[in-house]
């Protein structure tokens, strides 16, 4: 009867500490499982094609294409696009040519657009350029920021036929570990349907 | 020898009274005194909030153009603080036998928000990133509740509670948990509210103004179901297992809260905060009837059972 007795019939007994190990416990379990479950919702994937090109997006991703290109943004907020120009009709199959070529269009078109690194990668057989760039977002619309909001991101760009695929991955330059963390799952998944050759 | 006399009225406890805290006369004042007029002031608050959030909301799209984003931001300081606080007085008010000492409440409620601001909130939107994730599917989202901010709300608002105020002496009465458990949830409410102004930059009169009441609700009544634990553990002479139970009990509470909060408020493209705010009306008051009647219920048997030696 004392230990469900209603509180003032006795003097209150001393809390013991195995109580505050027992929730310290459950709260170090919960976390650890939540943070299996962020692992796991990460890593989670869906297939997408565009036009010819079939990737890999984190699951969950919320489409937000217009005018063709295809765009989505993950869960974790980074920006992914698949843009399909026409391919140039000198200098398509170098890849450091297509690099250069697109970061002087972004370059005009962005607000202090920087290039980072040019690199070589291979999309199956075929060789793609990759750029990593970094531009101030002048469209950002919050105010109250003391800060420009730098973007930071990746772009892949590989030729199938007549076509040029850009692939960008890019995010605020405070979630870059995200991008660079993304960023070789998404390349990795890459492939050319066979009926667009 | 020490004359041992009632904490409430002060009269000299006779024999059968010896090692508690209160004479007959006084534990039947208040279980006589029932929960009839907490019952009251709960539904009025919960009525009050519900129908302040519906003005707001309703007037929302006419104040809009009227109210520039400086007041917009100060409504929302107003409206992180005022419910919390609102509220903190009707639990207060319904510490009957001991009103507990205002700094003590205080106290517990300042230490919640700062436990809020410095350890729930990074953990919460830097370390795991939930905002990121945790909204990628219905099971996800229901887990990720429950583990994460349910979990670390309540841990944190039992160990705010359990290492200031519990082993005090005032700590004394089973409603002493609702009230200090309310305290420290109600902090840590606050902290996830300045969170969403400070992400935001200022609120929306209609959605922002119903988040931020709805959050402050949502986390009162969490707090009062760990409290009702913490009063069952320490005056109550409960088990240790009960403060694990009442940690999981709050966390599904929270977590389903959240989950039940999300899938009411996305239906089409925009966010709608009035499903919220009538599940979460509804929910609150379902679980504070439950605790008052458990409350009403402890102190009816505590003034009519026979009177136990004191240890």
């Amino acid at each position: 009867m004392a230990a469900s007795s209603p509180a003032l019939t006795s003097r209150p007994a001393p809390v013991s500490r195995s109580a505050d190990w027992m929730v310290l416990g459950v709260a170090l379990v919960a976390l650890l499982l939540a943070w299996l479950l962020r692992q796991q919702a990460l890593s989670a994937s869906e297939p997408v094609t565009v036009g010819g090109l079939q990737m890999a997006l984190p699951a969950h991703s919320f489409p937000s294409g217009t005018d063709g290109q295809f765009a989505a943004t993950t869960p974790d907020g980074l920006i992914v696009r698949v843009t399909p120009l026409p391919a140039p009709t000198t200098g398509g199959d170098d890849p450091l040519t297509l690099a250069t070529a697109r970061a002087i269009t972004q370059g005009q078109a962005l607000t202090l657009y920087r290039t980072v690194t040019t690199d070589v990668a291979a999309v199956g057989d075929r060789p793609a350029g990759v750029l990593e760039y970094m531009y101030v977002n002048a469209d950002s619309g919050n105010f109250f920021s003391s800060v420009l909001e730098v973007v930071h991101g990746y772009e892949l760009l590989v030729t199938s036929g007549d076509q040029l695929y850009v692939l960008t991955l890019e995010a605020p330059e405070a979630q870059w570990d995200e991008v660079q963390a993304l960023w070789p799952r998404l390349v990795n998944s890459l492939r050319f349907e066979e009926v667009s050759q | 020898m020490n004359v041992e006399r009632c904490a409430r009225c002060g009269r000299e406890l006779g024999a059968d009274r010896a090692g508690t805290h209160y004479c007959d006369a006084c534990l039947r004042t208040v279980a006589r005194a029932g929960s009839g007029g907490l019952w009251r002031a709960t539904a009025a608050l919960l009525v009050l909030l519900v129908a302040g959030g519906a003005a707001l909301a309703f007037l929302a799209p006419t104040l809009t153009n009227a109210v520039d984003g400086t007041v917009r931001l100060l409504l929302g300081l107003v409206l992180t603080i005022v419910p919390a606080l609102l509220w903190l007085s009707l639990f207060y008010a319904q510490d009957r036998l001991e009103p507990e000492p205002h700094n003590y409440v205080i106290s517990v409620f300042v230490l919640g928000a700062l436990l809020g601001g410095a350890v729930a909130q990074p953990l919460l939107r830097e370390v795991f990133a939930i905002q990121n994730w945790a909204q990628s599917g219905t099971l996800t989202h229901l887990l990720a509740a429950i583990l994460l901010p349910g979990v670390i709300t309540a841990t944190l608002a039992y160990f705010a509670v359990r290492f200031t105020v519990m082993p005090t002496s005032e700590f004394d009465e089973r409603v002493d948990g609702i009230i200090y458990g309310t305290a420290a949830a109600l902090g840590l409410g606050v902290a996830a509210n300045l969170t969403y102004l400070m992400e935001n930059g200022t609120i929306s009169l209609g959605v922002g103004a119903l988040h931020i009441i709805i959050t402050s609700l949502a986390y009162a009544t969490f707090g009062a179901v760990l409290g009702y634990f913490l009063g069952l553990i320490h005056p109550g002479g409960g088990p240790g297992w009960l403060a694990p139970a009442g940690v999981l009990m709050a966390a599904v509470l929270h977590g389903l809260y959240e989950w039940i909060e999300g899938q009411l408020g996305t239906g089409g493209l925009g966010y709608n905060p009035w499903p919220s705010l009538l599940a979460t009306a509804l929910f609150a008051a379902l679980t504070f009837a439950l605790t008052f009647y458990l409350l009403r219920r402890a102190y009816q048997s505590m003034a009519l059972a026979p009177v136990e030696r004191g240890a």
